[in-house]
C-alpha cells in the first residue's frame, strides 16, 4: 500500500528541483546511445546474417566422402516429408584465368595472399550447380541481381548482367550465353568464328563469377572466354587415384552477389555436368556417377527450430545409411553452421560493442544515484517533517524510490523517442553531412561496409530490453538512497542542519 | 476521565560515543482533552525530547507512553506513524514546511498520510476544500499558492498550524511556536492556537520560555535536568524564571 | 590557498563526489583500453605484414621480363639496398598417391586460408632473398621445433639426392605430419602457346622433398606459400628461358622515403619492361598492398572511439549533477567567506577547483587502470575464459599468440585533454551560478 503523499511529494520534488533534469538527461542520453549504436551495429550484423543466410542453402548435407553419387542421396532425402527439394553441388579448387590471346601481361596468380582478398590471384572455389534445381533451394535470381547492384554501388558503370535465361533447358543447364555474344567474344579474342553471327551456335559452358572478382577484371565482357584449371583424381585409374590437371574453356556468363563477402570473392559458379566431366566422369561411361560433394536441401516452410533440428538429425541418419558404412560421418548443417568462422568473427565484435554500451548504462545509473543521493541529503529535514505529520518510513522511502523511477521512466521515454527519431533520420543526416562537407566527412563510412545506406535495425524487442534494463537499473540504484531515507530517525532528521 | 495522553516513568538517554547521556529521568505527565499545559524549562532540560516522545517520533529508553490508556511501545513503526497522523499535530519553532510545496500543498500533505493513492484520489475535492477552509481559518485564505519562501514568519507558522490541525488530531504539541517571531506576530499566532484549541477541545502541550504565555495555560509543568519539578496551575517559581531565558 | 583547501574539504566531506570521479575514471579507462587494443591489433597486423613481406614488391611482371635487366634498372636507384627475384606458381602439394579432402566451405575455412591443399609456390634465391627480406628469420623462428628446422640454414634449398627441396609453412607441416626428407609431389599446369595464339595449360608435376619448416608471423602468408629454389621453378616453367622473373622483393635503405621510392621505381620498371610503348609491372609498398585491411581496422577503431566518447558525455552529466548540488548546498558559505575577507569572485573559484580536482584524480585513476588493464589484457582474457568459458577476443582471427595492445602516448594525451576540457566546462557551469549569487542573500539567511 503506497500512501498518497509518496507519489505527490515525489512528483513535486521532481518538478521543483532542476537538478533532476540532469538525471533525466543522463538516462535519456544513455538510452539513446544504446539504441542508436546498437541499432546500427545490429543493423550491420543483421545485414551480414541476412546476406550469409541468402548465400547458403537452408540445409546442406556435407562432409561426404569422395566420389559420392547424387541419385541415391536424392532419393532418401526427398523421401522425407519435410523436404521440398534438393540440389546437387560439387566443390573443387581451381584456377580461373581470363583467356587472353594478346597477352596483356596479366597472369592468373600473384602473391596476393598477404591480403585477405582472394580475387587477385585467380584462385577460385569452383561450385558446380544445376541451375534449375538450385533455383528451388536458394534465391538464385537475387544472387544474379546482387552482382550488378554491388558493382554499381562502387561506381562501376556496367550493363546489368542478365541472368542466363535460356528457353532451351539444355543450354540453361550449361549456363550458356547467347550465340551472338559468344560469336562476338570469339571475334574479340581472335578465336576462330563463322563470318556470319547467325551461323554460330555457342558451345562454351557458362561461368558466373562473384562480383568482387569481376570488379578486378575490369575489362571483361559477357561471353569472354576463361580458362579453368582443376586437378582431377579419376576413379577409373587402375593404379589408384591419378592426379590430372585438366582445363576447360568457359564463357563469362555474368556475375552474382550474395553479400557474403567470402563467398562472393572465392566462388565461381559453373555447370555441374561440365565440372563432373573435368573431374573424369563422363555421362557415356557405364558406371557414371553424378558426383556431388554436398547436397543443398530446402525444407518445408514453417518448421520450428526444434523440428528443423530433428529434420537435420533424420536426414543425416538417412544419408549415412546410403553411404558406405566405413566412411567418416557426414553432416547436415543449417546456414549458421555452414558459416561458423565468419559469424563468430562478427559476433565477437558485436559483443565487444555491447560491453562498451553496458559501461555507458552503468555510468548513467551513477547519475541517477548521485542525484537521488544528494536529494536525500538535502531533504533530510523534510523526512523529519513528513514523519512528524505522520508519514511512515515506508512511505518516505517510496518518495525517493518513486522519484528515481520517474526520472528513469522519463529519461527512458525521451531516449527511446530520440533513438527512434535518429534511427529514422540517420541516413538523411549522414547524407546531409556528406553533402555539406563536400564528401569528406561521413558519420559511417558506407563504402567500407559495402552498404547502400546505414542499416539501422531498431528491433522492438531491443527497445523493450533496453528500456526495461534502464528502468530496472535506475530503480535498483535508487533503492540505496531510498532505504537510507526510510531508515533515518525522525528526530535526527528534524534537528539536522 | 482518563487522560488522552499519558507518560509514565519515562526515561530517555542518548549514547554519545561510549557515554550514556541521560536526558529524561523518569517523567510522568497526563494530558487531558481540552487542557492547555505549558512546559517550561531551561535549554537542555529535555522539553523537546519529551515532546518527541509524546508525539511518537521517538521511543523512550524506559517507561510508557499511553494514548487513551493504551501503551504504544509495542506498536510497529508504521502503526506509530499512523497513530501520530491521526492523534497528534506538531507545531515547531522553525515551522518545518517543505520549501518545494505551496502553502496549500503543505497543508494537504497531512491529509495524504493515512490514505492510499486511490483513496486520496476519491476524496481529493473534499481534502482540498478542507485544506482551503483550514487555511482560511488561520487567516491565509489569500496566500494559498505561495511557497514558504514567499511568506513571512508568522504566516509560515500559521501554515504549520493549519497543517497540524487538518487531520483533526486530539493532541497538539507545539515546540516554542513563537520563539522565532516578533512579539506582535507571536501574539497573533498564540491567540489563533488558543482559539482553535478551545473550539476543538484539544489537548494542548506548549513548550515555551515565555512565563507570561505559560501563565495563560491551565497548568504549568516545569522541567529541570530531565525531571518534572512541579505542575500546579498558575504556579510561577522565581528562580526558574531567572534561568529560563 | 584557502580555495584549494576548501575545495578538497568539500570533496572529502561528500563521498558522492567520488561517483563523478569514478565516472571520469571509467570513461578514461574504457577509452584507453579499447583504443589500445585496436591500435595493438593494427600494430600487430602491420608488423606481421611487414615481417612477411618486403619493403617494396614489384609484381605483375610479364613473362618476357628478364631478371638481369630488371635488377640492374632497380639497382641504379640510390635508395634500393637489395633485390631478390621471385617466381610464382600455384598447385596442389600432396604426398604421391594421396588424394586431398574436399575444400572447406567458404564460411567454415580459416579466415586467412592456409587450410587448403591448393597453395602457392615461390621460387626464390635464398642468398638474395636473405638480403631483401626477413628470410633468415623465417627459417630461424623460435616456434619451429628442432626436428623440423632446416638442417643447413646456409643452403636451405639445396637439392637432396638430386631432388629439389621445398620449405613448407610450420602450420601445414604440423597439420599434415610432414617430416624432413618426406617426398611430396606438386601438381600443377604450365601454359604453353596453343590454339589461336592463346595459352593452353599442360600438366606439370614436380617431385620435391621436404627440406624443413619456415614461419613468418603472418599466418596467411605462411599458410598459403611454400618455397622452392628459383632454379627449380625456372627450369620447370620456362625451360627455354635464361632468367625469367615474375616478382621482385626490394629492400630500401631509408624507410621514410618509401613512398617516393615506390613512385620512382614504378617509372624505372615501366621503362625496363616496356613493350609496344606500354609499361608493365606494378610497384607497391607493403602498406599499400595491405591498405584495405589496415583501413578496415582503423575505421573500426574510429567507430569505437565515437562510441566511447559517449561514456565521457554521460560521465560529464554525472559530474555536473554532483557539482551543482555541492554548489546549491554550499552557496551559503559564499557569504561567510566574503565576510571573512574573500572576494565573491574568488570564492567561486573554489567550486571550479573542486571540479578540476575531481577530473584530475579521475583522469589519473583512469589512465593508471587503463594502462594496467591494457598490459594485462591477455591475463584477463584467460581469466575470463577460465571462469566463464567466454573468449572475449579470438586470437586466431588475426593469428596472434596474445591479446595485443599498443599504448600511444599521443592518445593518452588526447584523452586527458578531452577529459580535462569536459571537467572544466562541467565545473564552470555551477561555479558561474555561484558567482552570480549575491553573498548578502546567504548572510541574511532564508
Amino acid at each position: 500500500m503506497t500512501p498518497a503523499f509518496a507519489p505527490f511529494l515525489a512528483w513535486r520534488y521532481l518538478l521543483t528541483r532542476r537538478i533532476n533534469i540532469l538525471g533525466v538527461c543522463g538516462v535519456a542520453f544513455a538510452v539513446w546511445a544504446m539504441l542508436v549504436v546498437d541499432g546500427v551495429f545490429s543493423g550491420f550484423v543483421t545485414d551480414i546474417h541476412e546476406d550469409v543466410r541468402r548465400s547458403s542453402p537452408p540445409l546442406l548435407l556435407t562432409d561426404l566422402p569422395h566420389d559420392t553419387d547424387y541419385e541415391p542421396l536424392r532419393k532418401v532425402l526427398e523421401a522425407d516429408r519435410d523436404v521440398i527439394a534438393t540440389a546437387p553441388r560439387l566443390r573443387q579448387h581451381g584456377m580461373v584465368m581470363p583467356f587472353s590471346p594478346r597477352d596483356r601481361g596479366r597472369r592468373p596468380a600473384g602473391s596476393e595472399q598477404l591480403e585477405f582478398d582472394h580475387t587477385r590471384n585467380g584462385f577460385a572455389l569452383l561450385l558446380g550447380i544445376d541451375p534449375d534445381r538450385e533455383r528451388r533451394i536458394v534465391d538464385f535470381g537475387a544472387w544474379l541481381d546482387g552482382g550488378p547492384a554491388a558493382i554499381a554501388r562502387y561506381g562501376g558503370i556496367r550493363p546489368r548482367a542478365t541472368a542466363p535465361v535460356q528457353d532451351d533447358p539444355e543450354r540453361r543447364r550449361r549456363l550458356q550465353v547467347d550465340d551472338e555474344q559468344e560469336w562476338r567474344a570469339r571475334r574479340r579474342a581472335g578465336l576462330p568464328a563463322e563470318d556470319d553471327p547467325a551461323d554460330h551456335r555457342s558451345i562454351w559452358p557458362g561461368m558466373l563469377l562473384g562480383w568482387p572478382r569481376v570488379f578486378r577484371l575490369d575489362w571483361v565482357q559477357k561471353g569472354d572466354p576463361f580458362e579453368v584449371l582443376v586437378a582431377a583424381f579419376p576413379r577409373h585409374h587402375a593404379g589408384g587415384p591419378l592426379l590430372r590437371p585438366c582445363s576447360e574453356r568457359f564463357a563469362f556468363a555474368g556475375w552474382f552477389g550474395t553479400g557474403h563477402r567470402m563467398f562472393d570473392e572465392l566462388t565461381a559458379l559453373v555447370p555441374i555436368d561440365t565440372l563432373r566431366q573435368m573431374l573424369g566422369e563422363s555421362e557415356f561411361d557405364e558406371d557414371y556417377v553424378e558426383l556431388v560433394t554436398d547436397v543443398a536441401i530446402r525444407p518445408r516452410d514453417g518448421l520450428s527450430p526444434a523440428d528443423l533440428r530433428a529434420l537435420q538429425r533424420r536426414l543425416r541418419a538417412a544419408a549415412q545409411a546410403v553411404l558406405s558404412p566405413d566412411c567418416a560421418p557426414c553432416s547436415v548443417l543449417d546456414w549458421r553452421q555452414q558459416n561458423t568462422t565468419l559469424l563468430a568473427a562478427v559476433d565477437q565484435e558485436h559483443s565487444l560493442m555491447q560491453i562498451v554500451l553496458f559501461v555507458v548504462m552503468l555510468v548513467s545509473a551513477f547519475v541517477i544515484y548521485a542525484t537521488l543521493h544528494m536529494m536525500v541529503v538535502q531533504k533530510i529535514k523534510d523526512i523529519g517533517i513528513v514523519a512528524a505529520v505522520g508519514g511512515s518510513p515506508r512511505g518516505i522511502g517510496t518518495v525517493f524510490l518513486l522519484t528515481g523511477t520517474i526520472i528513469a521512466v522519463l529519461g527512458t521515454g525521451l531516449g527511446v523517442l530520440a533513438g527512434v527519431l535518429s534511427a529514422m533520420w540517420l541516413n538523411p543526416i549522414n547524407e546531409w553531412i556528406y553533402r555539406i562537407s563536400g564528401g569528406r566527412l561521413e558519420l559511417f563510412p558506407r563504402a567500407l561496409f559495402d552498404l547502400q545506406g546505414i542499416p539501422c535495425h531498431l528491433e522492438p524487442s531491443w527497445i523493450v530490453t533496453v528500456s526495461a534494463f534502464a528502468i530496472l537499473l535506475a530503480v535498483t540504484v535508487a533503492f540505496v538512497p531510498a532505504r537510507r531515507a526510510a531508515r533515518m530517525h525522525p528526530v535526527t532528521a528534524l534537528s539536522f542542519e | 476521565m482518563t487522560a488522552v495522553l499519558q507518560a509514565r516513568a519515562i526515561t530517555k538517554s542518548y549514547a554519545i560515543g561510549k557515554r550514556e547521556i541521560p536526558v529524561l529521568r523518569g517523567v510522568d505527565l497526563d494530558l487531558h482533552a481540552g487542557e492547555k499545559v505549558a512546559l517550561l524549562g531551561a535549554s537542555g532540560a529535555g522539553k523537546s525530547t519529551l515532546l518527541h516522545l509524546l508525539g511518537l517520533l521517538d521511543r523512550p529508553t524506559a517507561g510508557e507512553v499511553r494514548y487513551d490508556g493504551r501503551p504504544v511501545q509495542d506498536l510497529s513503526v508504521a502503526e506509530r506513524a499512523l497513530l501520530r497522523h491521526r492523534q497528534v499535530g506538531f507545531v515547531f519553532q522553525f515551522y518545518h514546511l517543505i520549501p518545494e510545496l505551496t502553502a496549500l500543498q503543505n497543508v494537504l500533505l497531512a491529509r495524504m498520510m493515512g490514505t492510499t493513492v486511490f483513496g486520496y484520489w476519491r476524496q481529493r475535492r473534499r481534502a482540498r476544500s478542507a485544506g482551503v477552509a483550514m487555511l482560511e481559518q488561520v487567516g491565509l485564505g489569500e496566500r494559498l499558492h505561495h511557497r514558504p519562501a514567499e511568506l513571512s514568519g508568522g504566516e509560515r507558522q500559521r501554515v504549520a498550524i493549519a497543517r497540524a490541525l487538518l487531520a483533526e488530531p486530539r493532541v497538539l504539541l507545539a515546540d516554542e511556536p513563537t520563539g522565532n517571531l516578533d512579539s506582535e506576530t507571536a501574539q497573533g499566532v498564540v491567540e489563533l492556537m488558543f482559539s482553535i484549541q478551545r473550539e476543538r477541545d484539544l489537548a494542548f502541550l506548549l513548550v515555551t520560555h515565555d512565563e507570561q504565555l505559560a501563565a495563560r495555560c491551565d497548568r504549568i509543568v516545569r522541567m529541570k535536568d530531565g525531571t518534572i519539578q512541579g505542575s500546579r496551575p498558575g504556579d510561577v517559581q522565581p528562580e526558574d524564571s531567572a534561568q529560563a531565558d | 590557498m584557502y580555495r584549494l583547501f576548501l575545495a578538497i574539504r568539500y570533496l572529502l566531506t561528500r563521498p558522492i563526489n567520488l561517483l563523478g570521479m569514478g565516472g571520469i575514471a571509467i570513461s578514461v579507462w574504457a577509452l584507453v583500453v579499447v583504443v589500445s587494443l585496436f591500435s595493438g591489433v593494427m600494430a600487430v597486423i602491420e608488423r606481421h605484414v611487414q615481417e612477411a613481406g618486403a619493403d617494396l614488391m614489384v609484381t605483375g611482371l610479364p613473362e618476357w621480363a628478364e631478371w638481369s635487366r630488371v635488377d640492374s634498372a632497380l639497382g641504379d636507384d640510390p635508395n634500393v639496398a637489395a633485390t631478390a627475384p621471385r617466381l610464382l606458381h600455384y598447385g596442389l602439394l600432396l604426398r604421391p598417391g594421396e588424394r586431398p579432402p574436399t575444400p572447406p566451405l567458404p564460411g567454415r575455412s580459416a579466415l586467412n586460408g592456409g587450410d587448403q591443399p591448393f597453395l602457392f609456390v615461390l621460387g626464390i634465391d635464398p642468398d638474395k632473398e636473405r638480403e631483401a627480406t626477413e628470410f633468415e628469420r623465417w627459417l630461424g623462428s623460435a616456434d619451429i621445433p628442432p626436428a623440423l628446422r632446416v638442417p643447413d640454414p646456409d643452403a636451405p634449398l639445396a637439392d637432396r639426392d638430386g631432388t629439389p627441396t621445398v620449405l613448407v609453412g610450420l602450420d601445414r607441416m604440423q597439420r599434415e605430419g610432414y617430416a624432413i626428407g618426406d617426398r611430396l609431389r606438386l601438381t600443377t599446369a604450365r601454359l604453353v602457346p596453343g590454339e589461336g595464339g592463346g595459352k593452353t595449360p599442360v600438366r606439370l608435376e614436380l617431385d620435391l622433398v621436404v627440406g624443413g619448416a619456415y614461419r613468418t608471423s603472418h599466418g596467411g602468408f605462411t599458410g598459403n606459400n611454400v618455397f622452392v629454389a628459383y632454379s627449380t621453378l625456372a627450369r620447370a616453367l620456362f625451360p627455354d628461358r635464361g632468367d625469367p622473373v615474375q616478382e621482385v622483393a626490394v629492400r630500401v635503405h631509408d624507410q621514410t622515403q618509401l613512398d617516393a621510392t615506390a613512385e620512382r621505381l614504378q617509372r624505372t620498371v615501366h621503362r625496363a619492361v616496356e613493350r609496344d610503348g606500354l609499361g608493365f609491372g606494378q610497384v607497391e609498398t607493403w602498406r599499400q598492398r595491405n591498405g584495405q585491411m589496415l583501413a578496415n581496422v582503423a575505421h573500426q577503431r574510429t567507430l569505437l572511439k565515437i562510441v566511447l566518447i559517449v561514456i565521457l558525455v554521460v560521465a560529464a552529466f554525472l559530474m555536473l549533477a554532483t557539482l551543482s548540488m555541492t554548489v546549491t548546498e554550499k552557496i551559503a558559505d559564499i557569504g561567510i567567506l566574503t565576510a571573512m575577507g574573500g572576494t565573491p569572485g574568488g570564492v567561486t573559484l573554489v567550486f571550479l577547483a573542486s571540479g578540476l580536482v575531481i577530473t584530475f584524480v579521475g583522469v589519473l585513476l583512469g589512465l593508471t587502470t587503463g594502462v594496467l588493464t591494457s598490459v594485462y589484457l591477455e591475463e584477463i582474457r584467460q581469466g575470463v575464459l577460465w571462469a566463464f568459458g567466454v573468449d572475449l577476443f579470438r586470437l586466431d582471427t588475426y593469428n596472434l599468440t596474445r591479446v595485443p595492445y599498443l599504448i600511444e602516448p599521443i592518445w593518452l594525451l588526447q584523452v586527458t585533454l578531452m577529459a580535462l576540457v569536459t571537467g572544466l566546462v562541467v565545473s564552470a557551469i555551477p561555479a558561474l551560478r555561484a558567482a552570480r549569487h549575491d553573498p548578502l542573500v546567504s548572510l541574511r539567511g532564508v
